[in-house]
Formats: C-alpha cells, structure tokens, sequence
C-alpha cells in the first residue's frame, strides 16, 4: 500500500523529481527533529545532502 | 544559528551555487527556526557571524512542511520524522519559516 501511495505522490509530482539536482544542507535541532534523522528521510527524495548538523537552537 | 555552521552553509552556496542549494532544518520552536531560515536568506540579524550582511536567499524548509513531507518516503517519514510532528507546534513552526522563506529567499524548489 505504501509502495501504491508513494508512487501517486511522484507522478503528482509529474514524475520528475525536483530534488535531483539540489544539494542539501540539514540544520537539524537536538529538541527537535536531529539531523542524521532528516538526512535518512531526504535521502528518499534523490537529493544530494552535502552537510549536516544538529544545534541546539536555543 | 552557530558561527561554525554559518561559515559553512556560506562556503557551500560558493561552492555548489545558491541557485542549487536547499537548506532543511528540523527546528523544534516556531522563533528559533524562522531565525535560521532568516540568517540562511537574509543574513545573520545579530550581525555576529560570517553571514552577517550576507543575503545568500537560500531556498529554505522545515522538514514538516508539505514541500518536503510529500516528496519524503511514507516509512521512512513515518520512522524518522512523525514522532516529532506529533509533539511540536508544527502549525507555528510552519507560518514561521514560510513567512521569512517568503520575504528573503531568492530561489525555490
């Protein structure tokens, strides 16, 4: 079901994907959501991510 | 935001070209992380790091907006990211970033 679900989101997205070309960089926050946890999720989307972090915004 | 990453999302934009970068941040509170995505767009407002007068106009998220949500994988959004959404202002966190993403950034998705 997920696999069917996340197909529809890419061909909403008109197949293309607008996140290949994009180098990402992640400012993830300790109280937040971390880094490394944002880097696996942006992983999926076929971007590039060229640095990340995990401050402590406050 | 901290110098030391200040310097390094300003040697990034050089190097790989603002047009091509996207910043995601994972901010827990509405305040801070609107903060970052000014200083990443408009400079740094305490004038205390390299960005200070640095208007790099960065494209820049919160990893719980639509933009990004919807592009992640269902699992892995679901594993590494829900948990979160489930406890932060994300409504706050959201207009926040938009509002300054909206002012300052010079490139888009």
């Amino acid at each position: 079901m997920m696999i069917v679900i996340n197909q529809i989101k890419k061909e909403r997205r008109g197949g293309g994907n607008m996140f290949e070309d994009k180098k990402v960089a992640i400012l993830g926050d300790r109280d937040g959501v971390p880094g490394p946890a944002i880097e696996e999720a942006m992983e999926t989307t076929g971007a590039d991510v060229v640095f990340t972090t995990t401050e402590c915004f406050v | 935001m901290d110098l030391e990453n200040q310097q390094r999302i300003k040697d990034l934009a050089e190097e790989h070209g603002p047009e091509n970068m996207l910043v995601i941040l994972g901010g827990a509170e509405a305040e801070a992380s609107g903060l970052a995505c000014e200083t990443v767009t408009n400079g740094d407002p305490t004038f205390a790091g390299p960005l200070a007068g640095v208007q790099l106009g960065l494209a820049c998220y919160h990893v719980m907006e639509d933009e990004i949500k919807d592009a992640i994988d269902d699992d892995v959004y679901e594993e590494q990211i829900s948990m979160m959404e489930m406890v932060l202002e994300v409504d706050d966190i959201v207009e926040e970033v938009k509002e300054y993403r909206e002012k300052y950034s010079q490139y888009t998705l």
